[in-house]
């Protein structure tokens, strides 16, 4: 029994012996496994990790290097460990000084190193981008210990580069080109504006501004239909990338500026449009200049119509009685003339002298109303001015009991040039009287109005006019339609004359025995 | 047959200047005169389709009325063939180069005189026909 007893203890303290023996062998088993697991985790990971020394005497040596030191440096762990310089001697010349800087003032703060910088490897020739990141400490006798990791980052710097490269050359383009970036988000109805829209709108673009809402808001009333419903058809129809239209800006102070906008739609993958980009630019400078070209143009052509018509007139109309005075001054003389031939040809040449003095005052009426196209517009009231000519003519018009009918109601102003409207009147009246027809003459005149223009119309039941005849001269100066009615022929000459003058637009239809309708199409001048 | 002198023109005073310068020079033939354009063709039209002539001067103006002489030389082209004994002028008030040069382009035209109608100008045709 006893014997047992002793066996176990024997036993007891056998094992206490060996697992005390063996307690310093699993330390030992276990700092191996640590330290292998370190190196394995340092030499697998990306980028380099080292320690770094700098002694109290300001010596640099490197301690420590992972494997992929070498992958990253192209020098070897066994050479950098006997030569910190390899690596130093690898830095980019440009970067150097800005290095040596920071590693000078980690010597002697000891504080957090953070660096980029550039690594030349001579044996391939390439170049990369490294960034360093340290704690360094400081020990107590006086040196600093360094752990840090390099990594390679030259995709991102490149990329960064790249970004930052791009993003400047837009930056500089836009405000070269003084164009005004946008870009609309439909989904959010975000809009973003380049700092140049607060140059063209002159205002600052605050919070709530920044939709569609605000910029349809500042769209020319007589512009904002056209551009939304291109915008519109553009965002709807999925084939459909660019977008390009020309419209004014009513600016907050009221002035207006011209644009040409230019967008890119961007649609999703099932042809939704999400958003659009674009480019606006301001072209009133040139728009300016191209409407004031225009003016002139008009102008010009508009006296050099003037001078044909009196080139016209002068070598048919002022010469025709002329070429009589001139026939009959030298046949009066002869003496072999009879008194009733004499007699005749004193009265015809006083009757040509009248002529061409009538010729002239028509020249100086043409010319008078080709200059008034620069007089003042004022403000017309049909019915008054209808007035006007109605009492100027009211003896001729009460002898041939020709009926009025007017409904000026829907346009009963216009903005024009006042003798312009009474001439219009006056001659259409006056032609109304000359060539009624049967018992029950009716002129009627009416007016209407759209956004853009304002429309009047004359209508008879006159005579008519045979305007497959008659049309191509129908305005010309002189032109007389019917052989026993006497008609001077300017009437519808002057008419004409005025509309060109105005860029109004004039027209007509009549038939023979059943009367004549005249439409004119007014721009409606605010 | 007698020759026939002839005048389409709108203007009686022109036509009444023609018909005195005319006799004055003596040209051969009866005078007959038109202020309707319209009417001259009738006219002309008959007196083609009759040969009732022996020779015949027109002097026809541009600016009418109605129908003008361009417009008259469009009718007579139809119906007008080329006779040397139908002499078609043209006597124009106007001085304008674009007439004349009309005129000159015109195959039925033979010459295009600016008024006043003269002597000189009638001897000249009077040699060229006779």
């Amino acid at each position: 029994m006893h014997l047992i007893k002793f066996y176990l203890y024997f036993i007891q303290l056998l094992f206490t012996e060996i697992m005390e023996s063996l307690k310093p062998l699993k330390a030992v088993k276990q700092n191996q496994d640590a330290a292998y697991l370190l190196k394995h985790i340092s030499d697998s990971s990306p980028g380099a990790i080292y320690q770094f020394k700098i002694d109290k005497d300001k010596n640099y040596s490197f301690i420590y290097a992972s494997a992929g030191f070498e992958k990253l440096t192209g020098i070897s762990k066994e050479l950098i460990l006997q030569d910190y310089t390899l690596l130093f001697q690898r830095f980019n010349q440009d970067d150097l000084p800005g290095l040596l800087e920071s590693i000078r003032i980690v010597s002697e703060t000891a504080s957090q190193w953070d660096y980029k910088f550039r690594l030349e490897n001579p044996d391939t020739g390439k170049t990369i981008w490294i960034k360093g990141t340290s704690n360094p400490e400081l020990q107590s006798d006086g040196s600093i210990l360094w752990d840090g990791i390099l990594m390679d980052v030259s995709d991102i710097e490149e990329l960064q580069e790249k970004y930052f490269d791009s993003n400047k050359r837009y930056e500089y383009a836009t405000k070269a080109t003084n164009d005004v970036i946008w870009d609309w988000d439909l989904i959010s109805d975000k809009l973003f504006w380049s700092e140049g829209f607060e140059v063209v709108l002159g205002c600052k673009l605050t919070e709530d501004k920044l939709n569609l809402h605000f910029w349809e808001k500042c769209i020319h009333p007589e512009d904002i239909e056209r551009v939304s419903e291109s915008i519109q058809s553009a965002i709807l129809n999925d084939s459909e990338t660019r977008w390009e239209e020309n419209y004014r800006l009513v600016k907050p102070d009221g002035s207006i500026a011209y644009i040409n906008d230019r967008g890119y739609v961007i649609h999703n993958k099932y042809g939704r449009a999400i958003r659009m980009v674009g480019a606006m630019k301001d072209i009133t400078d040139i728009q300016l200049v191209a409407l004031e070209r225009q003016k002139l143009m008009d102008n010009l052509t508009r006296r050099n119509e003037t001078l044909e018509q009196f080139t016209y007139i002068v070598s048919h109309n002022l010469r025709a009685p002329v070429a009589n005075l001139l026939g009959l001054s030298e046949a009066i003389t002869d003496a072999t003339l009879d008194t009733d031939t004499k007699n005749l040809m004193t009265y015809q040449l006083g009757d040509s002298a009248t002529k061409l003095d009538s010729v002239l005052k028509d020249l100086k009426i043409i010319l008078n109303t080709n200059k008034e196209v620069n007089f003042k517009k004022d403000n017309i009231d049909f019915q008054e001015e209808f007035g006007k000519v109605y009492s100027k003519m009211k003896e001729q018009i009460e002898n041939e009991n020709i009926e009025f009918i007017t409904d000026f109601k829907k346009a009963p102003n216009i903005k024009i040039v006042p003798n312009y409207l009474h001439i219009i009147l006056l001659n259409l009246i006056s032609n109304g009287i000359k060539f009624k027809r049967g018992e029950n003459p009716l002129i009627k005149l009416t007016t209407w109005k759209d956004n853009k223009y304002i429309y009047f119309e004359y209508k008879d039941n006159g005579i008519g006019v045979d305007l497959e005849k008659h049309g191509s001269k129908f305005y010309n100066l002189y032109h007389t339609f019917h052989p026993h009615i006497k008609g001077k022929g300017t009437g519808v000459f002057l008419i004409k004359t005025i509309m060109n003058n105005i860029n109004g637009e004039i027209a007509v239809s009549s038939k023979v025995n059943e009367g004549t309708k005249f439409f004119f199409k007014f721009n409606n001048v605010l | 047959m007698n020759n026939l002198n002839l005048i389409i023109d709108d203007d009686p005073i022109n036509n009444t200047f023609c018909k005195f310068i005319i006799t004055k020079v003596g040209l051969e033939g009866n005078f007959q005169s038109f202020t309707n354009p319209e009417e001259g063709l009738q006219f002309v039209t008959t007196l083609l389709s009759e040969k009732s002539y022996s020779k015949v001067i027109l002097f026809l103006d541009i600016n009418m009325p109605v129908m003008n002489g361009w417009d008259f030389l469009k009718e007579l082209e139809k119906i007008y063939k080329n006779d040397p004994e139908f002499n078609i002028y043209i006597l124009s008030s106007s001085i304008s180069e674009q007439d004349k040069s009309q005129a000159d382009a015109n195959k039925l035209v033979r010459n295009f005189i600016s008024k006043p109608l003269s002597a000189p100008i009638l001897e000249k045709i009077k040699n060229e026909i006779y």
